[in-house]
């Protein structure tokens, strides 16, 4: 049983960006396959507009929506600047409106996926890691404040004095163990209409979509051995829905930027069958308060430079691009080239088989100078999981 | 040629034509003799002319391919085994070079068997044995294990064990053949005092003038041919 | 050329050739020592690994393993683990397990082959993926990849299962195929969602195990949040042993839980059966030690008919060095081939006797489906090393007497030689059988697994080695009692005055008969006392009309249990006077396995079929006041754990530790690692769980047992009843079958010693020809020298067995009081068997005559030397 969801971006370039949430396709696609359901959304609350938001409550989970993400990305330094790029993906999928097979009595506990990745730029290793889990002592996302687990992955919320501060805590196998302190040092940012991000025409189409942009990232990485102390910056989204894919799209490419005079940008490509940009293509500036300003992307906004092969999976991803948008500080084309720090960031799902790019990328201008650093996502290139692996 | 003494009744053996072979080699050639009642008789030859097997055959301990034997009128080729046995239990004896006591048994117990195959009753037993360890002058040597007796004392002992029974012949084969030249005279002498006594035929082979001087006869033997 | 090889060559392969069938008699004795040997081993080994425990997991093994004293863990114990494992990655994989019996099954008896499933967490499973992914392959996320088939028109729950090449061959399925199982008393449907590969499940026989999600197991139980062990799965890489010697601080101390690697893990199915496969290895011993005094009487006859070339080569020079070690050389070669030879034989020994040692293994420990045995290398090398070193023994003490008397002495000793002054040391017998007294009062060794009585297993070492001194100097003893019979007749003569001086043949022949029948008969001894008290404790406690069980129980490892809506239906019956509902739990008391069950009573007091060994004597007022649960130990607890009535003690439960008062012992033979029973509302309590085992009925008076047993079979698919003659029947077939092994290797005991007599006299007889052929002169008859022959071994056989009974009762004895109280725990009421050991001596007298005086008559018709 592999359904497709329908889907359909809001035509307002203000709303979209829900897709921007990289895997949420995959992940939906592995989730219904793994307990066959049907995700209709009529068991689950959805998306809706005029919803107040409430902090610390809505960092937390809400068992009530179907799926629900959070993703930190993050670029690092060590001293003598040793350079890594880093990604912490922690998912919920709501157990409970799985209809399973007729007769069975339903799954009992909410399924949670995670992800992590390290680049080491040094030696240009990727490391990477997916864990799959059900059961409630191992992994958990706690109602009304962040608290996730996925075994001795961690991430929560620690304080709140000037802005809220995180505690991110992981592992890749036993080569990378990872402990980091995020303190944001922007206001959270509500994408969509004051968080409510439209997906399609269906009213149902939709998700509250939340993220800090710029947080502030210290802690260490202990990398086969040896302790490394860290700091940099950090990206962190939390979307929750329990909307539909669309039958038409195909994958998606996303960029989050933070330049170094302050601004945000995040772009986001829907790819149709027709290997176009979906009209809910779309990209935001994010000012110093956090606010976002949407706009819609258009196919020239953005070109392809460089392609890449993966050796173990053959697939082809567009791994160097530049972004051509309208700058809202000025009357000039904002570019940006994006340059990746190492092409053999994929992340390769043992358990999901989802097959995606997602790495840590300089951003340069038109003449080459280093402007700004970027998280990008590619999906859809490939590999589409035989996610009846993961059935029960 | 044979030798035909007084009349049947009065005949030990009477042997004709007797031929035996082992394998290819013809051990006995018609071999033809009588023995007479209390007869001693010596078959002397030399190795390997036959005086054994002459002796087994007239033993019932073997059998010979033609010929006939006849003991006391009777004829021992068509005879079953169970009557050749109760002829060697009761009538036939026999006088080895190496003694052939039974290890197991002391003298008197060895001396005693022939009886005891007899079923003869106890009393009777020992008193029978008693007399002949005299007449052999083992009474101090009777509860000995052949182990522990000398040569001559062993012979003594086969001796006694021999005329127990009363046989009608003895079958001695080289008696001394294993003694000292003192004590094989010596058995000698008892071999004639005690048969001569109780007229029991002597068949001795021996390789010995000696020992064939207490016999009354002398046969050859060559190449399996008797020469009486 | 080196006098050692012009020895070999001279006479020890002039000895081969030209008496080949001695010497392939001699390679059949170590063959069939070393092929009961290695059939054993083999045996036990196949029975034990049908189902070792770290290897249940779908192609990994886990690095570390928790399991719980009470057997069980709670959801809240999870969380802890998780909790103090907390910055530590490694999968977390609970496992569930538990029998099914195959629904198709129509065999209604106890001993019913069941299936083992397992429960995994899939999900926690799939995580393996990253651990190994070359190899693994993901084999969870395989196992799962397809969806069952509805079934249309049942409304039962169908649950999916992933199960084995070799399964799905049997019973001829495919995947979306149905396997009607029942688990507890409920008659249960599975759907093939994969088959895997034999080799992925690890066990030894992939066709009796099942594999399900844990969820779908604790669903089909009825028991939702059950777990009986977790596995834990840590990721590779640099930091991994870092990593649990870092999970082993977290998790270590706790007493909730304890903490093992997965090769401990592993060997607790080898050592819960320790015992029992110690004992059958010690037994399987027994034809190897026989066989032993049969090559020695062997060697000893070569020698005694090599004597002169041995005295002519000593006086030619050779050093006694050289003859000793020719000698030894060729009882190696007997042992290099024998027990090649018997290594194939025993492998083929083995497959017959594996599904005797699994039942017993299955009946009285642990799930075992072994219906055959493999090859082991190891074992097999341990079998030669034994059959060759075996062989070595026997042949010491002849080459040693041969290589050191002078010449003359040997011409002197002539056919009395090999006299085996070695074994002629009556004195030295006493002695030695003294200090084995000394040996049965030595405590036992204690470990983790068991007791083992190492002071019982020395004293029958030394009894058996005394026996061995004294029985053949008896032989002499024996003549004087024979003469009054010596004088009757010449063959008695004949016949008995070979006693008077015994050769070594006689007195190996009587020594390794002493042997076989004191081993066989003190095991017969320690069996009949076994079964006279099991019959009596059957007798005073099997008392109810009707026994209900579910379907395929048998045996303490079955885990089927009946459902409380069940039993309490069947109580409920109209003509059910009382309802006697039993309950049974494994737990750890000390680091040790034991069980905790369920008594029908809430008061031991007043436990109305118990047989005690101490009964309860305290006030009831006294233990309301302590306000702590009577407990009632059986034996083998009392003894393995020195605990007495009026001692408190702590039971581990899912919910903590439980103290309790034991007020009485009473005996029970169904295990032999413990039982403590308490009332059952109070362990149904503790463990959350009112499931039974069994229910005992007892009906109204003039009640038709069968017509209330078909009533209810009629409204219960999942059950079996059984009258309670059926019930006293069966157990004690079960008991008989759990000794059968035993029965045969007593047998070949016996009958190798029997067939070492008849060596003994055809060897002995062929020295003896020329008085054969002095009596033949002498008038006897063959008929006479057969029936002398046969008297003669008639007396060496009952010489043998009288010294082997003597032998047999001192190991009977030791068998029932030291090594058994000591290993088990039990006391047995000691029963002489009369009637075995008759039909024994018959048996003996039989095999005797009939190998003998053929053997004598054949002996008999050998023609005499020719003098010339």
């Amino acid at each position: 049983m592999k359904r497709r969801f329908n889907q359909r971006f809001g035509e307002e370039v203000n709303t979209a960006r829900r897709w921007s949430s990289r895997v949420a396709l995959g992940v939906i696609y592995l989730l219904q396959t793994v307990v066959g359901m049907q995700l209709e959304g009529a068991a689950h609350a959805i998306a809706r507009p005029g919803y107040q938001f409430n902090f610390p409550r809505d960092y937390g989970s809400h068992p009530d929506f179907k799926i629900e993400w959070w993703y930190v990305t993050g670029h690092l330094k060590s001293e003598g600047d040793r350079r890594f790029g880093y990604q912490a993906t922690f998912f919920r999928l709501a157990a409970d409106s799985a209809i399973s097979r007729e007769g069975n009595p339903p799954l009992p506990q909410d399924i949670h996926l995670a992800h992590m990745a390290l680049l080491d730029l040094k030696t240009k290793k990727f490391y990477h890691q997916e864990r799959l889990q059900q059961s409630p002592w191992m992994a958990s996302a706690k109602k009304g404040d962040m608290e996730l687990k996925n075994g001795n992955w961690k991430l929560r919320r620690i304080a709140d004095s000037e802005g809220p501060d995180f505690e991110l805590q992981g592992s890749i196998l036993a080569d990378v163990n990872l402990n980091m302190q995020l303190s944001a040092s922007k206001p959270i940012t509500l994408f969509g209409n004051k968080g409510y991000s439209r997906k399609g025409s269906d009213p149902g189409a939709a998700s509250y979509y939340m993220t800090f942009t710029r947080l502030q990232t210290t802690g260490s990485i202990r990398l086969k051995g040896k302790s490394l102390k860290v700091r940099g910056w950090s990206w962190m989204d939390h979307e929750v829905s329990s909307s539909q894919l669309a039958p038409q799209q195909v994958g998606w490419d996303w960029l989050s930027i933070r330049l170094n005079d302050g601004r945000d940008i995040m772009a986001y490509r829907m790819r149709t069958t027709r290997k176009e940009a979906d009209p809910f293509s779309t990209f935001a500036w994010v000012d110093a308060n956090g606010d976002a300003s949407h706009q819609r992307l258009l196919d020239e906004m953005w070109k392809v430079k460089r392609l890449w092969t993966s050796p173990q999976t053959k697939n082809t991803y567009p791994v160097e691009v530049e972004l051509n948008i309208p700058d809202p500080d000025s009357d000039n084309v904002f570019q940006a080239h994006i340059v990746p720090l190492y092409d053999g960031q994929e992340m390769l799902g043992h358990l999901s088989r989802i097959e995606y790019w997602e790495g840590a990328c300089d951003v340069l201008d038109a003449k080459g100078r280093t402007i700004g650093e970027a998280y990008m996502e590619l999906a859809g290139y490939g590999g589409e999981s035989d996610l009846s692996a993961l059935k029960r | 040629m044979s030798s035909k003494e007084t009349d049947k009744s009065d005949k030990v053996y009477q042997v004709e034509n007797l031929h035996k072979r082992y394998g290819t080699s013809v051990v006995l050639r018609d071999v033809s003799f009588e023995v007479a009642s209390g007869a001693m008789t010596a078959i002397m030859g030399p190795s390997g002319s036959g005086k054994s097997t002459l002796l087994h055959c007239l033993g019932g301990v073997d059998k010979a391919d033609s010929g006939s034997i006849l003991f006391h009128g009777e004829s021992m080729m068509c005879m079953p085994a169970h009557e050749i046995a109760e002829l060697r239990r009761a009538q036939i004896a026999s006088i080895f070079q190496f003694f052939y006591l039974l290890p197991t048994l002391t003298v008197e117990e060895n001396i005693a068997f022939p009886l005891q195959l007899q079923s003869m009753p106890g009393r009777q037993r020992k008193e029978r044995v008693a007399t002949i360890l005299s007449q052999v002058g083992m009474e101090q040597r009777k509860d000995a294990f052949p182990n522990q007796l000398s040569g001559g004392e062993q012979q003594r002992a086969a001796i006694a064990r021999a005329l127990i029974t009363r046989p009608k012949v003895i079958l001695a084969d080289e008696p001394t053949g294993n003694l000292d030249s003192q004590n094989g005279r010596r058995i000698l002498d008892l071999m004639r005092e005690l048969l001569c006594s109780q007229n029991i035929a002597l068949l001795l082979v021996t390789h010995s003038e000696e020992a064939a001087a207490i016999c009354n006869t002398t046969w050859k033997m060559q190449d399996g041919n008797l020469i009486t | 050329m080196h006098p050692f090889l012009l020895l070999l060559r001279v006479i020890h392969l002039r000895h081969w050739t030209r008496h080949p069938l001695t010497s392939l008699a001699f390679c059949g004795i170590i063959a069939v020592g070393v092929a009961a040997f290695f059939s054993i081993r083999l045996a036990n080994r196949a029975a034990i690994s049908g189902f070792t425990y770290f290897d249940r997991s779908l192609g990994l093994r886990p690095d570390l393993v928790l399991t719980s004293p009470s057997g069980q863990f709670s959801e809240e114990d999870l969380f802890s683990m998780q909790a103090r494992l907390d910055a530590t990655p490694c999968v977390m994989a609970p496992v569930l397990e538990t029998t099914a019996t195959d629904a198709a099954q129509k065999d209604a008896s106890l001993n019913l082959q069941q299936f083992l499933v397992v429960g995994l967490d899939t999900f926690a499973m799939s995580n393996l993926a990253y651990h190994d992914p070359d190899r693994v392959n993901n084999l969870a996320r395989q196992a799962w990849q397809e969806q069952p088939r509805q079934l249309e028109t049942s409304s039962e729950a169908i649950y999916g299962v992933v199960i084995s090449e070799a399964l799905a061959t049997k019973q001829k399925l495919d995947v979306g195929g149905l396997l009607e199982v029942i688990i507890d008393d409920r008659k249960t449907i599975l759907s093939v969602m994969h088959i895997t590969r034999d080799e992925v499940f690890q066990v030894s026989h992939p066709s009796s195990v099942l594999f399900m999600s844990i969820s779908d197991l604790q669903r089909a139980m009825q028991q939702p949040k059950l777990v009986h062990r977790v596995e834990l799965y840590f990721p590779p890489g640099h930091d991994k042993k870092l990593l649990l010697k870092t999970a082993g601080d977290q998790l270590g101390m706790d007493p909730r839980w304890k903490l093992d690697t997965a090769e401990t893990s592993m060997n607790s199915n080898a050592s819960m059966t320790r015992a029992f496969r110690l004992n059958l290895t010690i037994l399987s011993m027994l034809a190897l030690v026989v066989g032993m005094y049969l090559i020695m009487q062997g060697m000893d006859a070569a020698i005694v008919r090599g004597r002169m070339e041995i005295a002519t080569l000593r006086s030619l020079g050779v050093t006694p060095g050289a003859l000793k070690s020719a000698w030894l050389m060729e009882s190696l070669w007997y042992g290099v081939l024998g027990s090649a030879g018997g290594l194939a034989l025993g492998w083929f020994g083995a497959q017959w006797m594996v599904r005797s040692v699994a039942s017993t293994v299955n009946a009285l420990y642990l799930q075992s489906a072994s219906e055959s045995a493999d090859w082991n290398h190891s074992e097999a090398i341990l079998a030669m090393t034994l059959g060759c070193l075996a062989s070595l023994a026997a042949g010491w003490f002849p080459a040693s007497e041969s290589a050191e008397t002078q010449p003359a002495e040997t011409f002197k000793r002539g056919r009395q030689g090999g006299f085996m002054t070695a074994l002629n040391k009556p004195l030295w017998g006493i002695a030695i059988g003294l200090s084995g007294w000394g040996a049965a009062s030595l405590p036992p060794y204690a470990d983790a697994n068991g007791w083992i009585p190492v002071g019982g297993y020395a004293a029958a070492l030394l009894w058996v080695v005394s026996a061995t001194l004294i029985a053949p100097a008896g032989l002499r003893w024996i003549a004087p009692l024979l003469r009054p019979m010596i004088g009757a007749h010449a063959v008695f003569m004949y016949a008995f005055s070979q006693l008077r001086r015994p050769t070594g043949r006689h007195q190996l022949s009587v020594a390794a008969l002493t042997v076989a029948v004191g081993m066989a008969g003190g095991m017969t001894f320690m069996i009949h006392s076994f079964e006279s008290t099991m019959i009596q404790w059957i007798s005073g406690s099997l008392k109810a009309d009707l026994y209900i069980a579910c379907q395929g129980v048998g045996s303490v490892s079955s885990q089927n249990r009946m459902s409380r809506k069940t039993w309490q239906a069947i109580s409920d019956h109209p003509k059910v006077e009382r309802a006697e509902v039993g309950q049974i739990f494994p737990i750890e008391y000390r680091g040790r396995k034991t069980y905790l069950t369920g008594m029908p009573v809430r008061n031991p007091l007043d436990w109305e079929y118990a047989m005690w060994i101490e009964a309860p004597d305290l006030d009831p007022a006294a233990l309301e006041e302590k306000n702590l649960p009577s407990a009632a130990v059986n034996e083998s607890f009392q003894t393995r754990f020195d605990v007495h009535p009026g001692d408190q003690i702590k039971l581990p439960t899912p919910g903590g530790y439980k103290e309790v008062r034991i007020v009485g012992v009473f005996a029970e033979y169904g295990n032999e690692h413990g039982t403590v029973a308490i009332d059952r509302h109070v362990v149904s309590n503790w463990f959350q769980d009112e499931r039974a085992v069994n229910i005992a009925l007892h009906l109204k008076s003039g009640t038709d047992p069968d017509r209330v047993r078909n009533e209810i079979l009629s409204q219960h698919a999942g059950i079996s009843i059984r009258t309670n003659r059926a019930l006293r029947n069966e157990v004690l077939e079960i008991f008989h079958q759990t000794f059968s092994v035993t029965y045969v290797l007593q047998w070949i005991a016996v009958m190798v010693a029997i067939a070492g007599l008849t060596m003994a006299m055809i060897t002995s007889l062929m020295e003896r020809q020329l008085e054969f052929q002095v009596m033949k002169n002498l008038g006897m008859t063959r008929l006479r020298m057969a029936v002398a022959t046969g008297l003669e071994g008639l007396a060496c056989a009952w010489t043998g067995f009288g010294f082997g009974m003597i032998l047999s009762m001192c190991l009977g004895w030791l068998l029932v009081s030291v090594i058994n109280k000591q290993a088990f725990g039990w006391t047995l009421q000691s029963a002489i068997p009369w009637w075995d050991h008759l039909r024994l001596l018959v048996a003996l007298t039989l095999a005797t005559l009939i190998t003998t005086i053929p053997v004598g008559w054949w002996a008999s018709t050998k023609r005499m030397h020719k003098e010339e």
